[in-house]
């Protein structure tokens, strides 16, 4: 957090002088953890805040799914087909009778999964390259950097398509083909963030000391990268939830009967059940849009708290 | 000048052998090889191996690598099985709808999306900057194809206004110039589909951009010569402000693809996007094979192109 405690304190001295401070106040000002910072910092927005108790809502209903989930997601009944919303089934069934409010909510668990551990596989990926490139640059920095151009290259849902093509698609796969191609965006920040840190007088002198390159990079130069990596992590997170989305409703990512809030959205693609039976492709895709609109806001709120020079 | 530009150019070239490596070795990995879907199941072991070896494909993978893309340099982009023609055919008779619609919601999305910018930049915190905000954060966060299937069911289905689907009305063909306005009007749902979806980000990165130039030492000046409100913003301070967003714009070309993907696909209409999406549903490698290939040296060129247009319209980087 380096030299951000400063400028927090000043402002927020600045602010608490209006109400008169006393010097005991200050005092305890002057030592404030970062944490604390971030969170004076975090709870003044209010869309990020919007953005969390959302989020954490979303997050609470899906695994909490087996719990309060009405019926059991994949019972089918043929005589019970595609019926409206009632006391029985509050969204409706579907093609093949099953409750649409419960594999919503198990859906909920298979796309906010895919989301996590893909953004991990990323994080991996990005994280590991980019400090090579950074730390040791040269040659190192040249083939990793152009290996993350070539893969940038590539537009994400034909070459996922193309990939879920050869591997075969299902659940597994999905995140894979997600991760894979993702971590390119971190790679670059914490290649970036590794070239500044690495001139810093504290890496020489953990060098002076003896440090192992090791010790230095994991142990000196991360930590203090971890703000913008929060962030883009975070922002990744809502891109995964998309990606599986989009992979899903191409019948490429998540296959039935495991529901998806994706492969739920497939329904929609009769034009008769889009006019007349809105509760198939409403809920889904309103629960795609929520979720990843939350996770968007808590990102943005992030990154204003966590570093703000990445603001406008 | 000259130099960056040559070097720039070079550079290009290692990213593009990358691209088609990593393309030869998705080939590879595919289940089965050419054979297995042409010959019929009473051939016999030893004239599959005559076949195998008489089409090179007992050669060393490196062979066969040069092999492939010599073709590729000679403009043979392979042969489509189940459409029984070349693929660089197909690719010719789909380019023509995928740039239609992406050069149209472009059109669309920065049109609207630069005014807004800048007008979200000068009155920061305003009551429609923060609305633009939202809006914002909405098109960056609503799928592609939620945002297609809500448009056709309002109007399409509920309006009745335009057609949900396709390029030309089924059935019918039009003379010159009916046949453009018929496709335009087809065009209408798609293009504002893709439109509204681009429009998030550029206004974003138009206002973000803008920002930091109305704080420079130069608009300062200008205002204090007395120049008007309208010229240091427009004149002064949008020239500077839009030399970021080209950079962006080459940055945004896979996403673009990306989202022509879906949007063709939902819309049935018979672009690039729809040749990839359908040869996955099919199998029909060759096809897959191409399309992933044009649409990254698209996106390589496009970034090339921007970088240029950087370099040629920003005197203060020098790039030595």
């Amino acid at each position: 957090m380096r030299n951000k405690p400063n400028d927090m304190r000043s402002e927020e001295i600045l602010k608490k002088n209006k109400n008169k401070t006393t010097d005991k106040e200050l005092k305890t000002q002057q030592i404030m953890s970062p944490g604390r910072i971030f969170w004076i910092r975090f709870r003044r927005n209010k869309l990020a805040i919007t953005g969390t108790i959302v989020l954490l809502i979303l997050a609470s209903l899906s695994i909490m799914a087996p719990w309060i989930a009405p019926h059991d997601p994949n019972t089918t009944n043929v005589r019970y087909r595609e019926k409206p919303p009632s006391a029985e089934h509050p969204l409706g069934t579907d093609t093949l009778g099953r409750d649409v409010l419960s594999r919503l909510l198990y859906g909920g668990r298979i796309s906010m999964t895919v989301g996590v551990v893909a953004v991990a596989i990323s994080l991996s990926i990005g994280i590991l390259l980019g400090s090579l490139a950074g730390y040791y640059r040269g040659w190192v920095d040249t083939v990793i950097m152009r290996f993350t151009d070539i893969v940038i290259s590539f537009p994400f849902l034909v070459i996922a398509i193309t990939i879920a093509a050869i591997l075969g698609p299902n659940f597994r796969n999905t995140v894979i083909i997600i991760g894979l191609l993702s971590w390119t965006g971190t790679a670059r920040l914490v290649r970036g963030e590794f070239l500044s840190i690495r001139e810093r007088d504290y890496v020489e002198a953990a060098h002076a000391i003896g440090a192992g390159e090791g010790r230095i990079i994991f142990r000196h130069i991360l930590p203090n990268a971890m703000a913008p990596i929060i962030v883009s992590a975070t922002l990744g997170m809502a891109s995964a939830v998309l990606m599986e989305a989009y992979l899903s409703f191409l019948g490429l990512g998540v296959q039935q009967p495991i529901p998806s809030w994706g492969n739920m959205l497939v329904a929609a693609e009769s034009l008769k059940a889009l006019q007349y039976q809105w509760w198939l492709w409403v809920p889904p895709g309103t629960a795609i849009f929520i979720t990843v609109l939350s996770i968007n806001l808590v990102g943005d709120g992030l990154r204003d708290a966590l570093d703000p020079r990445l603001k406008d | 000048m000259q130099k960056y530009i040559i070097r720039r150019i070079l550079q290009a070239i290692p990213i593009l052998l990358g691209v088609s490596i990593i393309i030869f070795a998705l080939t590879q990995a595919m289940p089965g090889d050419p054979l297995s879907h042409m010959m019929d199941p009473n051939i016999t072991k030893e004239d599959l191996e005559s076949a195998r070896e008489k089409l090179g494909l007992n050669d060393p993978k490196y062979v066969q690598y040069f092999r492939w893309l010599g073709e590729l340099l000679s403009g043979n982009l392979g042969f489509s099985t189940k459409y029984s023609k070349p693929v660089g055919d197909l690719i010719k008779e789909r380019i023509g709808p995928t740039f239609t619609l992406s050069l149209l919601a472009l059109t669309i999305a920065l049109v609207f999306a630069i005014p807004i910018g800048v007008y979200s930049a000068t009155k920061q915190y305003s009551k429609w900057d923060n609305l633009f905000t939202v809006f914002a954060f909405a098109g960056i966060s609503i799928p592609v194809f939620f945002l297609a299937l809500v448009l056709i069911w309002l109007f399409a289905l509920q309006l009745q206004w335009f057609p949900s689907g396709g390029l030309t009305t089924p059935g019918v063909t039009y003379e010159f110039p009916k046949n453009i306005f018929n496709m335009l009007y087809h065009l209408v749902l798609p293009s504002m589909t893709l439109a509204l979806l681009y429009m998030a980000s550029f206004m974003r990165y138009t206002r973000s951009s803008m920002l930091e130039v109305i704080r420079q030492d130069y608009i300062r000046t200008a205002r204090a010569k007395g120049l008007s409100e309208k010229v240091v913003i427009y004149k002064h301070a949008l020239r500077n402000a839009l030399i970021p967003v080209i950079t962006i714009l080459g940055l945004s070309l896979p996403g673009m693809f990306s989202g022509a993907l879906v949007t063709e696909t939902i819309f049935s209409l018979p672009g690039m996007g729809t040749l990839s999406y359908n040869a996955v549903v099919q199998r029909d490698y060759p096809i897959l094979m191409a399309t992933n290939l044009m649409f990254a040296i698209w996106t390589i060129v496009g970034n090339l192109l921007a970088d240029i247009f950087y370099a040629l319209v920003d005197p203060r980087i020098r790039y030595d």
